[in-house]
């Protein structure tokens, strides 16, 4: 609340301040329109492997002492990797470099029409265990931490539920859909009774951009135009523009769902729910998240939309860890991770819990 | 942002209330008339009809440029799944090989790397008193 002791400052000088910001607005607003996008994904990385469209990265170290287990950070399917590494000072990526970790991560790039066939089978028992043995091989370690965000937490989980004897030390899961009973709209919206998903499949190959781009909008169908309103009225404050052209060009930046994977999603988890019910089974084995041993940590928002905090909640009670931990943080789900809210929150958070056991 | 209260100085502040009031209100009514059965039949026509409307256009493209005597979608894609089985063969032909990593990047296996000895601020706080 604000303090007594802040007298509002004299009428000239607001009024001053009102001319000077109306004057900024045009003069920079004229310069936005003119401008091209700001760059986006710049920390400084190798591209260790490469596969189809998917990248190994390894970012290159800042600190001058890393913690020994690597970082591996996988990345949802239907949105850009660079939501983790958006601008300098705004970066995921750029903070856990800072803070000491060794970072890789697995970008899946933009899926091509062939990569309709695409399963979640390929992507948790090849895409990402090859991953994994390449992490361990570069890093010269036995064992390694693996961050997944959205749908890249589902990918991740499934690995860690199928793969128990492999070299996961740590998970960390960022809004983690395991109750798809919880998916509001997502489920109402793709309920069995309307909704042909093996005609769009079937006819479309992979699920377009512009398709999944409509039903993320139309969650949320007024924010758009309040957000270009919000704009102008910021458009004199230069760290405001910056930022809102970053998540604007990420947002608007979407990529294909691989066909078959929409299809296993959509039948398999929001119409049947089977991941939570224990009886998802992926390439003939159950996916059993009570297998999962590892220290876990769930990142969850309190006002998510794509993921709803009851699509979330029941994770950690599902998974068979000793040592597992929910950190529920005020925001969205883009805020939890980028932007002002996830480097005061989330960034320090998931340090604190991670740095201890990254040993 | 919602959560900063307006100083009273800001003339604007009150219409910022407003937009942010306005917006969860309106969002939160039309998610209300979008969570009903109804709405989700609708959609689930419009996308029948959408991916009618592709397959449709999909086909007619097709004839037309198979009667010019132009690659089309399908062709070119044929070819990229060709490629692709391809690559991924020599992917599979490569893990085999006994490769290190430093014969396959030199330059980077034989760059520095910081020593992995970093300790958590509390282990660090604990050493040093």
């Amino acid at each position: 609340m604000s303090s007594p002791a802040a007298a509002p400052p004299p009428i000239e000088q607001r009024v001053r301040e009102v001319v000077e910001r109306t004057i900024q607005r045009n003069v920079k607003g004229l310069e936005y329109l003119g401008s091209s996008g700001p760059p986006v994904g710049l920390t400084p990385k190798d591209e260790i492997y490469a596969r189809g469209t998917l990248r190994l990265y390894h970012y290159r170290p800042i600190a001058d002492e890393i913690y020994r287990v690597p970082l591996l950070l996988v990345m949802s399917l239907v949105s850009k990797a660079y939501i983790l590494d958006l601008a300098p000072g705004q970066s995921f990526v750029e903070y856990m470099l800072r803070q000491g970790y060794d970072v890789y991560m697995i970008d899946w790039g933009v899926p091509r029409p062939e990569d309709k066939v695409l399963r979640l089978e390929d992507y948790t028992l090849d895409f990402i265990p090859d991953c994994v043995q390449r992490v361990v091989e570069d890093s010269g370690e036995s064992d390694f931490s693996l961050f997944g965000y959205c749908m890249g937490g589902l990918l991740a989980l499934i690995y860690a539920a199928l793969n128990t004897d492999g070299p996961l030390k740590n998970l960390v899961c960022l809004t983690t859909p395991v109750n798809y009973q919880g998916m509001g709209l997502f489920r109402q919206w793709s309920d069995k009774r309307y909704f042909d998903v093996d005609r769009i499949v079937d006819t479309l190959g992979n699920i377009p951009p512009d398709l999944l781009y409509a039903s993320f909008e139309a969650m949320r169908p007024v924010s758009r135009v309040v957000s270009q309103i919000r704009l102008w009225d910021n458009m004199w404050n230069d760290e405001f523009v910056r930022s809102y052209r970053v998540f604007d060009r990420w947002a608007n930046d979407q990529i294909p769902f691989p066909g078959e994977a929409f299809r296993q999603t959509t039948k398999e988890l929001m119409w049947e729910n089977k991941l939570y019910k224990n009886q998802l089974e992926i390439g003939g084995r159950r996916v059993d998240l009570k297998q999962i041993t590892a220290p876990m940590v769930h990142v969850m928002a309190e006002h998510d939309h794509i993921v709803p905090f009851e699509a979330a909640k029941d994770l950690t009670n599902l998974v068979g860890s000793e040592d597992k931990q929910d950190i529920i943080l005020k925001g969205g789900h883009v805020s939890l991770v980028a932007g002002p809210n996830a480097v005061r929150r989330m960034w320090p958070a998931l340090d604190a819990w991670l740095s201890e056991r990254s040993l | 942002m919602s959560n900063q209260t307006p100083p009273p100085a800001d003339p604007f502040g009150a219409w910022r209330q407003w937009l942010d009031q306005s917006e969860r209100r309106w969002n939160e009514f039309f998610n209300e008339a979008m969570g009903t059965d109804q709405y989700s039949q609708v959609m689930g026509q419009m996308t029948r009809g959408y991916v009618a409307m592709q397959q449709q256009m999909g086909e007619m493209v097709e004839r037309y440029l198979k009667s010019i005597n132009v690659p089309t979608r399908s062709d070119l894609q044929e070819i990229s799944e060709r490629l692709s089985a391809i690559e991924s063969r020599l992917i599979s032909i490569e893990g085999r090989l006994p490769t290190p990593a430093q014969e396959r990047a030199p330059a980077r296996a034989a760059a520095p790397r910081p020593p992995r000895t970093r300790k958590p601020p509390s282990a660090r706080s604990g050493g040093a008193s």
